[in-house]
């Protein structure tokens, strides 16, 4: 089902589902490569600078995320939706440069394990624009309570591990993992009519 | 969903596994109830995917005008080239990765007290091109240091080019020295030791200076020693660090 919603994705008159664009980069087509990043690189970009906090360093892993994208083709379209795979890459090299850890394998790795389900026709999520997708996470996330949004924030921001996060928040580790779940669930509930 | 009904506690057990927050025997726990009702495996994958729809909620920013096209470049340029040129340029990303990653843990970027110091990290920063642009030279390349004796936790890299004399050290973990004392590196050539250099640890321990070596090409090894004196010919203190190319 192509997606309706041409005109709000004025970057990209083929209106190509991130799966066909995704076969058409495989193939080689540098002009696949371009809309994908305009699709795709502010929703990179900002969170590369997020982590990193450094507009150079986030620069630079923005061109990293593309090329490995080109270059690899490590991403499967019938394993999960491909913002969820450059965010996940994204997430993870940045946290990586952060704390230098080699994570990166170990995220393929876990990617190709979790991603086991098939997607078919895109979700409505994936049919809206990027701002669009970004109002509609941002709505879902205002409507968690605040502690539990910023436990949950904190956790995927900083890479913290939980125990961390009890710490500097000085809550107790038991409540910060409740927290992070409920959130991580109410977020999902909040989602569900556009995700599923 | 295909599963008609989840277990509350299953599906915190899911949340923690995505997470990353399950005690082992959650783990456990969760990994037989996964074996014996396979059907919620498909929960896993769609947490995971609202895990990272988060970022899409953070305030826009505008992406750097030139990135667009020094992506498509890059791209461009390796379907034009050969396979072996690629991989070169693959291990000089492995290079420029390596590099972050221990700029990252000198720099201290990860230490938020260090955050507070902007001024010193935009002259830091400032080295740091220096570093990417030596980088961006596909000669360049990675040679690792390894600490000894009284800086055995030492470590580090010389970022160095073949034919160049300039040469940037990235150490970490090493002793602060006391006055009067410096580090001081040597390139050893035909079996001689060439001074290329005096250093000192920043109060953390970490180093990150441009020095001078002979032309690569004909050094067969690094060595770092402790010195008095600020010109010695050849080297008289303890030897801490060493390296052969």
């Amino acid at each position: 089902m192509p997606p309706d919603s041409a005109d709000s994705r004025p970057t990209n008159p083929l209106s190509q589902t991130d799966a066909e664009l995704f076969r058409a980069l495989k193939a080689g087509q540098p002009s696949a490569l371009g809309v994908v990043y305009d699709r795709y690189a502010s929703l990179v970009y900002k969170l590369a600078l997020r982590i990193l906090a450094n507009p150079q360093e986030a620069e630079d892993l923005t061109q990293e995320i593309f090329l490995t994208l080109w270059r690899s083709g490590k991403y499967n379209p019938d394993r999960g939706s491909l913002g969820s795979f450059l965010t996940t890459l994204t997430r993870s090299r940045a946290i990586d440069r952060l704390r230098s850890r080699s994570t990166s394998l170990k995220f393929l790795q876990k990617f190709s394990q979790m991603m086991t389900t098939e997607t078919s026709t895109p979700t409505p999520f994936e049919s809206a624009s990027l701002s669009q997708r970004s109002q509609y996470v941002r709505d879902a996330l205002a409507q968690l309570p605040d502690n539990k949004r910023q436990v949950l924030e904190m956790a995927y921001y900083e890479g913290l591990s939980q125990s961390e996060i009890a710490k500097q928040l000085n809550i107790p580790l038991g409540t910060i993992k409740t927290w992070a779940r409920q959130a991580l669930l109410k977020l999902r509930q909040n989602l569900k009519d556009l995700i599923e | 969903m295909t599963a008609p009904e989840l277990p509350k506690s299953l599906e915190e057990l899911i949340a923690g596994s995505v997470l990353n927050n399950l005690s082992h025997e959650e783990a456990e726990e969760l990994r037989q109830l996964l074996k014996e009702y396979p059907e919620f495996s498909t929960e896993v994958h769609q947490l995971q995917e609202v895990l990272e729809l988060i970022p899409y909620a953070l305030p826009e920013v505008t992406t750097p005008q030139h990135l667009r096209e020094a992506i498509l470049q890059a791209a461009n340029a390796e379907v034009k080239s050969s396979p072996a040129p690629k991989r070169s340029a693959f291990i000089g990303r492995k290079i420029a990765g390596s590099i972050a990653a221990l700029l990252v843990l000198v720099l201290g970027l990860d230490d938020y007290q260090t955050r507070q110091h902007l001024s010193t990290m935009q002259a830091q920063v400032a080295r740091q091109k220096d570093v990417i642009a030596m980088l961006q030279n596909p000669n360049t390349h990675l040679v690792s240091l390894k600490g000894m004796d009284m800086a055995s936790a030492a470590s580090g890299s010389i970022v160095m080019t073949p034919g160049e004399p300039k040469v940037v050290l990235i150490l970490q973990n090493l002793p602060v020295l006391p006055q009067g004392q410096s580090y001081q590196l040597w390139s050893v050539v035909g079996g001689e030791k060439i001074p290329s250099g005096q250093f000192n640890a920043s109060p953390q321990g970490t180093v990150f200076v441009k020095l001078t070596t002979p032309p690569s090409g004909k050094v067969t090894a690094l060595v770092v020693t402790i010195e008095t004196s600020p010109t010695p010919n050849t080297p008289y203190g303890p030897m801490v660090m060493t390296s052969s190319l």
